[in-house]
């Protein structure tokens, strides 16, 4: 439930739809790894179903069967521990072999932090480092070299409750003003219309995200240019009018009265049972939803921006595999980063690499694909900004207004005094 | 008599293992505090800069003020509630027993599940508003996680919830150890309830509340699973404490230099509280 | 004193209302564990409807995400708390006993040196103290996991004997000294049989700190067989919607063994607190 951490389960949600990771280890030890061919360490967050079907342990075994006398030990973590642990282990010089890890900045284990301190094996000589798409080129490495094989490709965005709001007649709003229409609505019928468990910040991040991939359209280039210094958060339209679009929505009551006293627990019952309509969420929380309240059908709808072309999700390659550079089995750990890139072991969705369209994905997301085709899909503003500072004190920030303190423009500065604090 | 002495023989093994597995390591550690260490590159002495860091930037002197309110506060708590349960379980209860074992109980739950629960009852729509509503103290109602001073407020609660237990326990064995005569003589002397109470439970329990408020000082120093599970900190940074900063600089945030400046401001201040507490109360006892 | 009046009775009463109010968390624990998910949606606190154990057999059955089976963390959380705690008791009893009886400068500074380990922070030295295991080759074993603890723990075990036997009138073993004994047999023939309470309280604060414990395990031994129950409970929280049935089940599994413990001791603990207490 730190700061870091809630980001991971970002980023881990994610995973279903893509590779879908995680695993159930095999019963083998890991621990004494050391020789030979051995026993190959990979560690991931939780992600996707347990057990033997979800697809990084299939991976693994369809690795040992083509490389005979090798043992794969999958260590799943759940996310809220993931991060700190793989930063000790990687501190302490004895990190896995093969970790997933967040590309870009963001967090203490992404791509760039890792590789920038040498931390991470330098994987640019794999014949997939060849075919990346350049959009992402600058989230794997530096200087022209690539740590990271891109994998996990998500989508933010509206996680809506379909049998609720056919039963109540509401139905989705396409832009910003219906929006907060729709919230007075709501309201005064005694419900709310997202519920939001901004008692736990990571779901402030995505709300953020997906406001802001809509405010952002007029800046194209911000994330690149706030990386050279060109511009600064508190300077920027787009930045401003999210967050301040939040204050609004949150004084409409789109949240609730008291949306930072909300667990995530809480807000996912109250969208199960439909007491809210909405909730802000990565693709997978679907199917989760849907578990959790089997009578009820649910979907994934863009957030709206401020009319129906501005509308943008924020969406992209978020996990990827990297080996790190003190690993004990360098070499092993390559090949089985090059044979998950191998089109025929991607997951149940096209990988984010080679020349492929845009993923396709679950029906129940069918309103978001249109976005992908029209390349209506803005990268996560977080994967360019230098230290996982920055988010935090968004995050902190946001969750701060949301109680009644702070406001938009002392949120952008203090996001602007993390980027320079190191 | 010449006193023979001990063997320090005795000590080795503890000391040999204490030193290699937890004191060397930690000073080492602690080494750090003067470097900017990020755990992956190597360090470069930065001499008092993370500290002027600390008691500099508002997130340092928040974390400081945050630890200082909910410890004084916790003191104070939980020694007042496990005092109030040992003087009423001391004694002529039937079910006594049954009675101390269920207020113990909440020592023994783990984190995860104290927090998933409180998180639960103190949601703006949960039973403990239901409940305010229901007996018509429906304006007593609080989003209590979502603002800063119920958020502490929650946190202390359930800091206080899980460990009277313990504070009870200690009280009643130092009720125990007064002996029942005593207060027969001050009966028969014609002394009331409270005359009794001041005059010989209270010098009688100093021992007790010395180890009580020992424990609890440092306890609410360092208090960091009960935040990071219910508030994460929040809302905003409303109920970050020195110890949950010390864990995300370092293993969140990457920065264990930093941390480790916040961990030896953290051990200054319990160390030279208890010392003071437990000078003070020494004094008392005589 | 030991009269049972109306009085009592009604302070009695008054004590199980507040002993109600305490327990409504615990309440929830059980409650939800008894039911399945959709249910547990449904009405968080109503009583059970269809009290099912599925969810205890499912976390038996399954282990979590650690791939452990349960029965295994069980047994690691056994094994390690057990060796701890005997470690423990083994190495800090006579450490104790040492610094209390001799009243020398140094008696005092090993002592502070052993007060020192309580203030420090854990989080200071996980880092070298991760790279030291490694070195000594024991990266992920159950024997780093239990001198991490024995190390982490030592210094609140030394002083609560040493606290102890201060109180400790030393008449004993001095008759025994004088009887020619040596310093190892008064020991074990007159000090031993005096401690058994403060050892109670030992093994009841220690062991509670390892059995609860989960962050040394996951940075220690997960990846391994060797994770211990809090591990294997932890990685139950998925990625989306958390199966919070399972977990509690498997909390109420792991709680239930020191309950049992408590209830055993709870006579040593009080004993142990009310001769500590007397110092």
């Amino acid at each position: 439930m730190t700061r870091g951490v809630r980001r991971l389960l970002a980023l881990g949600a994610a995973a279903t739809v893509a590779l879908a990771l995680g695993a159930c280890g095999s019963s083998d030890d890991g621990g004494s790894g050391g020789d030979g061919g051995g026993t190959l360490r990979v560690a991931a967050p939780v992600l996707g179903p347990k057990g033997p079907d979800n697809p990084l342990n299939v991976l693994a075994r369809r690795f040992e069967s083509a490389n005979p006398g090798t043992k794969v030990r999958v260590t799943m973590t759940s996310y809220e521990q993931y991060d700190p642990t793989l930063r000790v282990q990687i501190s302490g010089g004895q990190p896995p072999d093969v970790i997933q890890n967040a590309i870009g900045y963001g967090s203490s284990t992404s791509t760039l932090p890792l590789a920038r301190a040498n931390a991470l094996a330098d994987l640019s000589d794999s014949p997939w480092a060849r075919t990346l798409p350049e959009s992402l080129r600058e989230t794997l490495g530096f200087d022209g070299r690539v740590f990271t094989l891109p994998g996990v490709y998500t989508i933010i965005g509206a996680v809506y409750n379909r049998t609720a709001m056919e039963a109540d007649g509401v139905r989705l709003p396409t832009s910003y003003d219906e929006l907060l229409t729709l919230c007075r609505d709501v309201r005064a019928s005694g419900k709310t219309l997202i519920a939001l468990g901004g008692l736990v910040d990571y779901n402030i991040q995505n709300l953020i995200f997906t406001q802001v991939a809509a405010t952002m359209s007029d800046e194209p280039d911000f994330a690149q240019r706030r990386l050279d210094g060109e511009v600064t958060f508190s300077e920027s339209p787009g930045w401003l009018q999210a967050l301040e679009q939040l204050k609004e929505m949150d004084e409409t009551g789109c949240f609730g009265d008291d949306p930072a006293a909300v667990s995530v627990d809480a807000a996912d019952q109250r969208l199960a049972t439909g007491k809210s309509y909405m909730g802000i969420g990565l693709i997978d929380r679907v199917p989760a939803m849907e578990a959790l309240n089997p009578r009820a059908r649910f979907g994934l709808a863009p957030m709206p921006g401020g009319s129906a072309d501005q509308t943008r999700v924020p969406g992209g390659a978020v996990l990827g595999f990297s080996v790190p550079a003190r690993a004990k089995q360098v070499e092993l750990a390559k090949r089985f980063v090059d044979f998950a890139a191998e089109p025929e072991n991607a997951g149940p969705l096209p990988a984010v690499t080679g020349d492929g369209g845009p993923p396709q994905l679950p029906p129940y997301a069918s309103q978001v694909q249109p976005l992908l085709e029209e390349e209506r899909v803005v990268p996560f503003p977080d994967s360019l900004w230098p230290s996982p500072e920055v988010s935090a004190a968004m995050r902190t920030g946001m969750q701060g207004m949301l109680s009644g303190q702070g406001d938009p423009r002392a949120i952008l500065k203090s996001m602007d005094s993390a980027w320079s604090s190191d | 008599m010449r006193r023979a002495r001990v063997p320090w023989l005795f000590v080795a093994p503890a000391l040999l293992l204490y030193a290699a597995f937890y004191l060397a390591p930690t000073l080492l550690g602690a080494g750090y505090a003067f470097t900017d260490w990020n755990g992956l590159e190597s360090p470069s002495f930065v001499g008092l800069d993370n500290f002027s860091r600390i008691f500099g930037e508002a997130e340092g002197l928040g974390a400081l003020r945050h630890t200082l309110v909910l410890c004084v506060l916790y003191v104070v708590a939980v020694n007042v509630v496990g005092l109030g349960l040992a003087v009423g379980l001391h004694g002529a209860l039937k079910t006594r027993h049954v009675l101390r074992a269920l207020f113990f109980a909440p020592v023994v739950v783990s984190p995860l599940a104290v927090a998933y629960v409180w998180k639960f009852i103190l949601d703006p729509e949960g039973p403990l508003n239901r409940g305010l509503e229901a007996i018509g103290l429906g304006t007593l109602a609080q989003p209590w996680l979502g603002k800063p001073a119920t958020a502490t407020a929650a946190v202390l609660v359930t800091m206080v919830w899980q460990f009277s237990g313990w504070s009870m326990v200690i009280y009643l064995a130092g009720l125990q150890s007064i002996q029942a005569e005593l207060y027969e003589a001050a009966e028969i002397d014609g002394a009331g309830t409270w005359r009794r109470f001041v005059d010989i439970t209270r010098p009688l329990l100093l021992p007790a509340l010395t180890i009580n408020v020992s424990l609890s000082l440092i306890a609410g120093l360092m208090v960091f699973d009960q935040v990071i599970a219910l508030t994460g900190g929040g809302p905003g940074t409303a109920t970050e404490t020195i110890a949950t900063q010390v864990y995300e600089q370092a293993l969140v945030n990457g920065r264990f230099g930093y941390s480790a400046a916040m961990a030896l401001t953290l051990a200054v201040a319990v160390g030279t509280l208890s010392f003071v507490q437990m000078r003070a109360m020494r004094r008392q006892e005589g | 004193m030991n009269r049972y009046t109306k009085l009592t009775a009604m302070r009695e009463l008054s004590f199980w209302v507040v002993g109600a109010i305490v327990l409504a968390p615990l309440y929830v624990l059980i409650v939800l564990s008894l039911k399945t998910k959709q249910d547990a949606t449904a009405s968080p606190f109503g009583l059970p409807t269809n009290p099912t154990f599925e969810n205890y057999t499912r976390a038996w059955s399954s282990g979590g995400a650690t791939g452990v089976p349960f029965s295994t963390a069980l047994f690691n959380s056994v094994f390690t708390t057990v060796v701890v705690v005997a470690v423990l008791i083994a190495l800090a009893a006579p450490a104790g006993y040492a610094i209390a009886r001799r009243t020398s400068r140094l008696s005092n500074w090993i002592f502070a040196l052993f007060v020192v380990g309580i203030i420090l922070p854990m989080q200071l030295g996980l880092v070298p103290l991760f790279v030291f295991v490694g070195r000594l080759g024991l990266s992920g074993t159950r024997l780093s996991l239990v001198l991490v603890y024995v190390g982490v723990l030592m210094p609140l075990a030394v002083f609560l004997y040493a606290t102890f036997f201060r109180a400790l009138p030393r008449d004993y073993e001095e008759a025994a000294e004088v009887d020619g004994a040596s310093h190892v047999r008064a020991f074990v023939q007159i000090v031993l049989p005096l401690m058994r309470p403060i050892t109670g309280t030992v093994a009841i604060l220690c062991g509670l700190a390892v059995w609860k414990d989960f962050f040394i395990p996951l940075v220690f031994v997960n990846g391994t067989d060797n994770v211990t129950l809090p591990v294997a409970i932890y990685s139950f929280v998925g990625q989306n919607v958390t199966d919070w049935n399972l977990i509690f089940a498997s909390i109420v599994i792991a709680m239930a063994p020191v309950l049992i413990v408590y209830v055993l001791m709870q006579r040593y603990v009080l004993r142990g607190f009310v001769t500590g207490v007397r110092g």
